[in-house]
């Protein structure tokens, strides 16, 4: 995955990017980090939260998000350094 | 056998050569006998497939003079595969930079011996989506002698999807004359012949499911299957339990509606719905669906129509320009409406389409993710700055695409998806079949093994299966015997002839055993009591007695020019003028034994004819009791004799009469197993046929034919209801199929409107006597203007479906109609909206206002079948208009006061119910 071109400098944004920055934002906006919380967050249907993590796995396999500890619940999501800056870059 | 066939059979038997044999044909020692036969029958199919290849030339690519000619001396292996490689020549086509071509075609529809156009022009029209094959003499040349080998040639001939066929009218006759070509390579070296590959996946996907199904290992899960064939146990009887449905947010549905989601989310193996037209099926399956997908579910939907798997898609996703507010975008309105290409699918319905080399459906959820996630304020400044032309994967739309939770299509299209080569028996939770009366067992099984619980909806009185009675007569002819079959369609084309022609027909018979089939044939037609005075010879008795004159001269394969020459009349009249009958005056049907005997076309010139596969004695068997099936019970319910009825006195002659008692029985009995398997539909093996006088022979055994599934219809009857209610019509409308289909005990009317409309009966005076009636079509244009005038005055769109049943009336009414809306100034406030189709395929949509061509003056055997009518009568909401000679329909009505019903056709019967409700 590219890295999204955020700076207020960079014009224009792929579809790629935009999901990314918007998926980002909805984590920081979840208190609790889950993947309910973030398809709440994006004001999506609840049914869609499995599309969502799905979507979140793969934005921490490409270092966005981390997963946070989990041993008998929901996996709490986490902005990573790379996250970070994406989101406040823009 | 030319030389390089001859070097390909050394070569196989040496073992240099193999084939792909893919169907061995030994039966499963664990098979019942249904699943023994079904999959004799598969097989039989498949085969039939391999040996009926449809080719031409393709003009303008002639082929390059040979380096040299098929000596049929070989030296090794090389030099034959040298042959088959494809030749370089010169080819004239231009494949543009998508990979598509125009073909022009060369059917040699003139040539009596072969030209089928019918046959020809249905099998290019069935092939549409499927492979076809641009081949080299040499390539020509093994797709004749040994199709399988072509098929598993290295490397592959030239291939490409077939996406329309051109037509121009010739003698009266539509004839192909160019085929429009996608998914081609770039140069088309050396291609100088055109030919269809049918798309053998289904059959193959069939046989699957069935050897599945009779493997000691098959899941459990999916053991009510077995049942169906007799390979297990039927489940021991439960009940539904107390109704347990809670009607979701704006959702409205009537107590039967209940009941029916509630039997299918609690089976645990079959539910039958019975949903006649109007009832809300489609809104059922979308309430069965919502429920199944909340609780973490996957569902596959399918249905033998286009039209009623794009209702149901439609149903499920927004409809385009809906407002972003209100689109739910929840895991069930994510369907998948998978289709190999995207000509059939609504507008709507191709938003959610997939295929294996498109996914529409991908870019659209995209685009709605995008108008979902626009309206939240912090995101809007990245979405601001949107460019579509840069690329990537978005990491939610691919996610949420992903999600396939529900999967759409028609069986083959569902059956010939690459995903499901992968796929895991019982992969879906729910199997929901719609238009279920269409389907058969084996097609359904084919679909069935990736699911493990099976909703199966429809209206038993619609439409029935299709059932193409030459295909299924090639299933036919073992249960017949050779000798048998071959005497028996002797005695099928004499009954064929009306009665002044019988003693006329002049026939060869090709058998490599000429005295058995003579005696054979005598034998036939003594037993059978046909009542034609026609000579039975052989060429080594006394031929000169038929010298010139009509009877029936057996001879060996050697011999046919001969006995044609001896039976031909000595002024032959030139037969090609003398109208549209099979076999005129004068002509020389031949018919030869089957059993992989060829037949070369006799040196006699024109003047001979090779008998079709579908006038012989199976297939016309297999038609006739497709035709009394789906008839008689109506004929008794409602206390008329249709005239079709009277052809079952013909049926003793299309048997074979010749058989002892224990052997006829035997054939009656495996006959009947066949026809249960390929003519009647699953939801008939799950609820029973209905009662009637069947008439002896294989027929009357059909429902003890299906005895297998007699356990499981016991076990499935707690979870069979039927929605009785009907929202499409008015109550004008309603009545007459209510009382005339139905019994009076189903399409209960519920509109709750009021709006004024009924039926109305045009006659049309007309000379017309073929399948196309322009006085009719120009009454029906006379009436659009009015209708339209209406539409402009009121400001509003008025939809108009047109049903005929001759697809020669359907393009009459298309090219009509067409000219008209270009003459007509479109109007902004108001106006028409057209469609044309026939009674066949009209099921599954709906208009305002209907109209009916009847086109014919008196019903034949077509129009003589009330599940047609029941579909057409009932699709208007608001309106009918029948168009026809009504008055001669109405007069036809023979003994009316006979003890078992007057005699008159379906057709009459509903014009008089008509009329009568009207006074």
């Amino acid at each position: 995955m590219a890295i999204p071109h955020t700076s207020p400098n960079t014009p224009t944004l792929s579809r790629e990017d935009v999901e990314t920055l918007a998926l980002l934002w909805a984590v920081q906006q979840a208190p609790g980090g889950q993947s309910a919380e973030v398809t709440a967050a994006l004001k999506l249907d609840a049914s869609l939260t499995p599309a969502v993590e799905q979507a979140l796995n793969r934005l921490a396999r490409h270092g966005w998000l981390e997963a946070g500890e989990a041993l008998d619940g929901p996996v709490r999501w986490q902005l990573a350094g790379m996250g970070r800056e994406a989101l406040e870059g823009r | 056998m030319t030389g390089f066939d001859t070097l390909l059979q050394q070569l196989l038997q040496q073992g240099l050569l193999s084939t792909e044999d893919t169907e061995d044909t030994a039966p499963s020692p664990h098979a019942a006998p249904l699943a023994r036969q079904l999959r004799e029958a598969l097989l039989a199919k498949m085969e039939d497939v391999y040996q009926n290849p449809v080719w031409c030339p393709i003009p303008g690519c002639e082929p390059a003079a040979p380096a040299h000619e098929p000596t049929g001396d070989y030296d090794d292996l090389f030099s034959i595969l040298d042959e088959v490689a494809p030749e370089p020549a010169a080819a004239s086509i231009d494949v543009d930079a998508e990979g598509t071509a125009r073909i022009p075609l060369d059917f040699d529809t003139d040539d009596v011996w072969r030209g089928q156009e019918k046959e020809l022009l249905d099998a290019l029209n069935g092939s549409i989506d499927e492979l076809v094959y641009l081949l080299t003499p040499a390539q020509l040349r093994l797709l004749q002698s040994s199709p399988r080998e072509l098929l598993s040639l290295h490397p592959a001939p030239i291939m490409g999807k077939l996406a329309e066929v051109e037509t121009r009218q010739h003698g009266g006759r539509a004839v192909p004359v160019e085929a429009v070509v996608v998914d081609l390579p770039a140069a088309l070296d050396g291609a100088t012949h055109f030919a269809l590959v049918p798309n053998l996946t289904p059959l193959r996907r069939m046989k699957r499911g069935l050897d599945l199904l009779c493997d000691p290992a098959c899941p459990d899960a999916l053991a009510p299957l077995q049942a169906l064939l007799g390979l297990s146990e039927a489940p021991a009887p439960a009940s539904p339990g107390p109704l347990d449905v809670v009607l979701l947010p704006g959702e409205r549905l009537d107590a039967d509606q209940r009941a029916c989601v509630h039997a299918v989310r609690s089976t645990p193996h079959f539910a039958l719905v019975k949903g006649p037209p109007g009832s809300g099926k489609t809104t059922v399956i979308r309430a069965i669906i919502e429920r199944e997908v909340r609780a973490g579910h996957r569902v596959l939907v399918v249905s033998p129509t286009h039209v009623a798997v794009d209702n149901v898609t439609e149903k499920l996703w927004p409809a385009p320009g809906a407002d972003p507010a209100r689109d739910r975008m929840a895991r069930h309105t994510l369907p998948v409406r998978w289709a190999s290409r995207d000509g059939k699918l609504s507008a709507h319905a191709r938003q959610a389409w997939q295929s294996s080399q498109r996914d529409v459906r991908a870019t659209q959820l995209a685009l709605r993710l995008e108008d979902r996630l626009r309206t939240l304020p912090a995101l809007a400044a990245w979405w601001g700055r949107l460019d579509e032309n840069k690329r990537g994967t978005a990491p939610l739309s691919q996610a949420i695409s992903d999600q396939r939770a529900v999967v759409c299509g028609t069986p083959i299209g569902i059956l010939s998806a690459p995903d499901f080569d992968e796929l895991a028996p019982g992969a879906f939770d729910l199997l929901i079949v719609d238009e279920v009366s269409k389907l058969t067992l084996p097609e359904f099984l084919a679909v069935a093994v990736y699911a493990r619980r099976w909703a199966l909806i429809g209206d038993p009185d619609q439409l029935p299966p299709y059932l193409d009675a030459r295909e299924a007569a090639v299933c036919f002819a073992d249960a017949y015997g050779p000798l048998a079959e071959l005497a028996a369609s002797v005695t099928t084309l004499i009954e064929a002839r009306p009665p002044s022609a019988k003693d006329e027909l002049r026939l060869a018979v090709v058998s490599n055993s000429p005295d058995d089939a003579a005696a054979a044939i005598r034998l036939q037609m003594r037993r059978a009591e046909t009542r034609a005075h026609l000579p039975v010879h052989t060429l080594q008795g006394r031929p000169d007695r038929l010298a010139h004159l009509p009877g029936i001269l057996v001879c060996a394969p050697a011999e046919l020019s001969k006995a044609c020459a001896l039976l031909a009349p000595r002024e032959r009249r030139s037969w090609r003028h003398s109208g549209h009958r099979a076999h005129p005056p004068g002509t020389v049907a031949i018919l030869a034994q089957r059993g992989g005997m060829g037949v070369e076309r006799p040196e006699v010139g024109s003047g001979c004819r090779l008998v079709e596969d579908r006038e012989r004695a199976a297939a016309r068997m297999v038609g006739l009791s497709h035709d009394l099936l789906h008839t008689l019970p109506w004929a008794e319910q409602v206390g008329v004799r249709p005239p079709s009825l009277g052809r079952r006195k013909g049926f003793p002659k299309l048997l074979p009469q010749l058989l002892e008692a224990d052997a006829r029985s035997a054939a009656f009995d495996e006959m009947a197993r066949l026809y249960a398997l390929l003519g009647v539909s699953v939801y008939d093996w799950l609820d029973g046929l209905p009662d009637a006088a069947w008439p002896a022979g294989p027929l009357g055994r059909v429902p003890a034919a299906m005895t297998p599934a007699a356990g499981l219809r016991r076990a499935v009857a707690p979870w069979a209801l039927t929605l009785r209610t009907q929202y499409r019509m008015v109550p004008e409308l309603s009545a007459v199929p209510r009382a005339l289909f139905y019994d009076g005990k189903a399409l209960q009317d519920g509109r709750r409107d009021c709006p004024r409309g009924g039926a109305r009966l045009v006659q049309v005076d007309s000379d017309s006597r073929g399948e196309d009636n322009r006085e009719e079509a120009a009454r029906i244009l006379a009436d659009l203007d009015r209708v339209r005038a209406g539409a402009v005055r009121q400001g509003r769109q008025v939809e108009v479906l047109l049903i005929t049943p001759y697809r020669k009336q359907e393009r009459l009414l298309r090219a009509a109609v067409a000219d008209w809306q270009q003459a007509t100034r479109p109007h902004e406030g108001g106006g028409v909206a057209v469609e044309v189709c026939t009674l066949d395929r009209c099921q599954g949509r709906e208009a305002e206002m209907v109209m009916v061509s009847l086109v014919r003056r008196r019903a034949s055997a077509f129009l003589d079948n009330p599940k047609r009518w029941n579909v057409a009568l009932t699709r208007a909401r608001d309106h009918l208009i029948i168009y026809g000679d009504i008055r001669s329909y109405l007069r036809d009505v023979r003994d009316p006061h006979a003890t078992r019903g007057p005699r008159q056709s379906v057709v009459t019967t509903f014009l008089r119910a008509f009329v009568a409700r009207s006074r």
